[in-house]
């Protein structure tokens, strides 16, 4: 088994007891090889796994699977720091996680994000199996998964034949532009970067946001017009829909640079000199769609709720 | 436009187009300076007159300050450009010494109005490193400063860094609308206003030059607005050239958003000795 690489697996299994005739022997080979372990799954799951583990169950950081899984950009976040973590002593990593898809709407993009892990941690020394419970999971789903993880435990471990490096699978599957609502209001273009903000922080404060979500707004305009301008040469254009309860922002050139359909998924390296700015758009925006169209314009949309 | 009130201390710059404004703002200069008990100086481009007409504005005798070593001047080519050539640390020393100058001979400090060569337009990084450098001398001796830039000379990408270097600005309308601002001046640093991808390469360079006349390890961000990727990555920069310099650094009165940035960033992984207090 390469303990060097990042290595992604699906498991398939029917009801908890399954799962944990599986993953126990595997925890229990990492605790040995004093490899720390992060299980992220179902109470059930871990009810069952805690059992099958007996007193080396202390020795594995579990948490509750639902918690996780609210949105893919924190999630890779989550999954960054427990790697790092855990691989600066030198060891490797073996990480369980169960994914939670939600609603039909979020099985798209909860399934890019497991084909998204590949890419952001290709250069890792972790082990992750994500198990996938056939029983409840819609079809289309677990059919995914063969395409998302280049090894599935269906009985034995096995590569699968249907797995696709993740430029390719986004390609097959890119997050949908969504629709901007009726009544968005554009800002001039070439709006100096300052009274732009100002200009996003009153149209914000009219529709009765609080500064700390005013300000993610905010941020989330500055870094795609950065981008805008940087790509094209010239400054973008913006426009903003905003009610008490979400903002819908778009940013769009006059160039239409394709963009990578991966940019902006993985956390910038501690010595990285610029590319931060999608991925904090990303992190701070419920959701964000890029569509190019070459010679034309790439059009970013985003949008953010008001906490409540 | 204000000037009334300028302590040792104060680092200004006064742009001035074909309305020419400088003589009122640089007899009230004078008039402060002169009140305190300090030596006063200008520093001319086509001759002194400026200087000279601006304390008789104020109702000074010229020829009666300077019998009395209360008022000197200089050209401002032999001051900056000595044989032809800027040298960011020469120039430093000289006003050092202007002040132990002054001090010596009872005054209780150094005041100067210098108008700019427009040669050093040819030099924008080494002028720039020597604004911020002067603005933390300001902090660290009896000594203020007014810089008079020609609007007409200097383009507005300029006057973006020249407003942000000095700590206060000057203008014949009264407005400040600086988009961002560092002082050195109080022995630390204090970066106020709105950093971004269109400003933080520009301020980057002058800034780190003025690390070492710092007299804490400290990053004041009280004044802070906004601060995206690019200048929040230019403040850990800065954090770890001044960790380096004084082994160690406090980032001090940092807004929330600043602080949600560089952790989104990571910074903390980077700069791992670098510790944040929120305001």
């Amino acid at each position: 088994m390469n303990a060097t690489t990042f290595q992604h697996d699906a498991l398939l299994y029917r009801g908890a007891a399954s799962l944990a005739s599986r993953l126990v022997p595997w925890i229990e080979e990492g605790l040995r090889a004093e490899e720390p372990v992060h299980v992220v799954t179902t109470e059930r799951n871990i009810d069952e796994l805690r059992a099958g583990l007996g007193p080396s169950a202390d020795d594995v950081e579990f948490v509750e699977n639902t918690g996780w899984y609210r949105h893919p950009p924190t999630t890779i976040a989550a999954w960054h720091d427990a790697i790092r973590e855990g691989t600066s002593g030198g060891a490797r990593v073996r990480a369980v996680g169960e994914v939670v898809f939600h609603d039909e709407d979020q099985h798209a993009g909860w399934t890019r994000y497991e084909s998204i892990l590949n890419h952001v941690f290709a250069e890792d020394r972790a082990w992750v199996i994500c198990p996938y419970d056939v029983g409840r999971l819609p079809g289309p789903i677990v059919d995914a998964a063969r395409r998302t993880h280049p090894m599935v435990w269906n009985g034995a471990r096995a590569a699968s034949d249907r797995y696709t490096p993740p430029a390719g699978f986004l390609a097959t599957m890119p997050e949908p532009l969504r629709p901007m609502p009726h009544g968005a209001v554009p800002f001039p273009k070439g709006l100096p970067s300052s009274q732009m903000r100002e200009e996003v922080r009153v149209r914000a404060s009219a529709a009765g946001w609080d500064s700390a979500r005013t300000e993610d707004l905010v941020l989330v305009f500055t870094e795609l017009l950065t981008n805008a301008e940087r790509h094209a040469g010239e400054p973008g254009t913006a426009s903003l829909w905003i009610d008490a309860d979400r903002a819908v922002g778009e940013v769009r050139d006059g160039v239409g640079t394709p963009i990578d359909p991966l940019a902006g998924f993985s956390p910038p390296r501690p010595s990285q000199i610029g590319g931060a700015g999608l991925w904090i758009a990303r992190r701070l925006s419920d959701w964000l769609g890029i569509e190019a169209v070459p010679g034309e314009a790439t059009i970013v949309r985003f949008g953010i709720s008001r906490p409540i | 436009m204000r000037t009334s009130g300028t302590d040792l201390g104060w680092h200004a710059a006064v742009r001035f187009g074909p309305d020419d404004a400088r003589i009122d703002v640089v007899s009230r200069f004078f008039d402060d300076g002169l009140r305190a008990g300090q030596r006063i100086a200008y520093i001319g481009l086509d001759g002194v007159d400026l200087g000279r007409r601006s304390l008789e504005v104020g109702g000074h005798d010229p020829d009666e300050l300077e019998e009395t070593g209360r008022f000197v001047s200089a050209d401002a080519r032999q001051a900056y450009l000595p044989g032809g050539r800027f040298d960011v640390a020469d120039r430093l020393r000289d006003y050092r010494a202007l002040v132990a100058e002054a001090l010596h001979d009872g005054f209780s400090g150094f005041r100067v109005a210098a108008e700019v060569p427009e040669e050093l337009t040819d030099v924008p990084a080494p002028w720039a490193s020597y604004e911020a450098r002067a603005d933390a001398l300001a902090g660290a001796e009896p000594f203020s400063a007014l810089c008079i830039y020609d609007g007409r000379i200097w383009d507005e990408r300029s006057f973006g860094l020249i407003d942000a270097l000095h700590g206060d600005t000057v203008s014949a309308t009264g407005r400040n609308d600086r988009v961002v601002h560092v002082r050195a001046r109080s022995g630390k640093l204090e970066i106020g206003g709105e950093i971004d991808a269109g400003n933080a390469d520009a301020i980057r360079d002058p800034i780190l030059s003025a690390v070492p006349d710092l007299r804490d390890p400290v990053i004041d961000l009280h004044e802070l607005r906004f601060s995206d990727a690019a200048g929040t990555r230019m403040i850990a920069d800065v954090a770890q050239e001044v960790e380096r310099s004084f082994g160690r650094v406090e980032i001090r009165r940092a807004p929330r958003m600043f602080a949600r940035v560089w952790n989104l960033m990571d910074l903390g992984v980077a700069a791992p000795g670098i510790r944040i207090e929120e305001s």
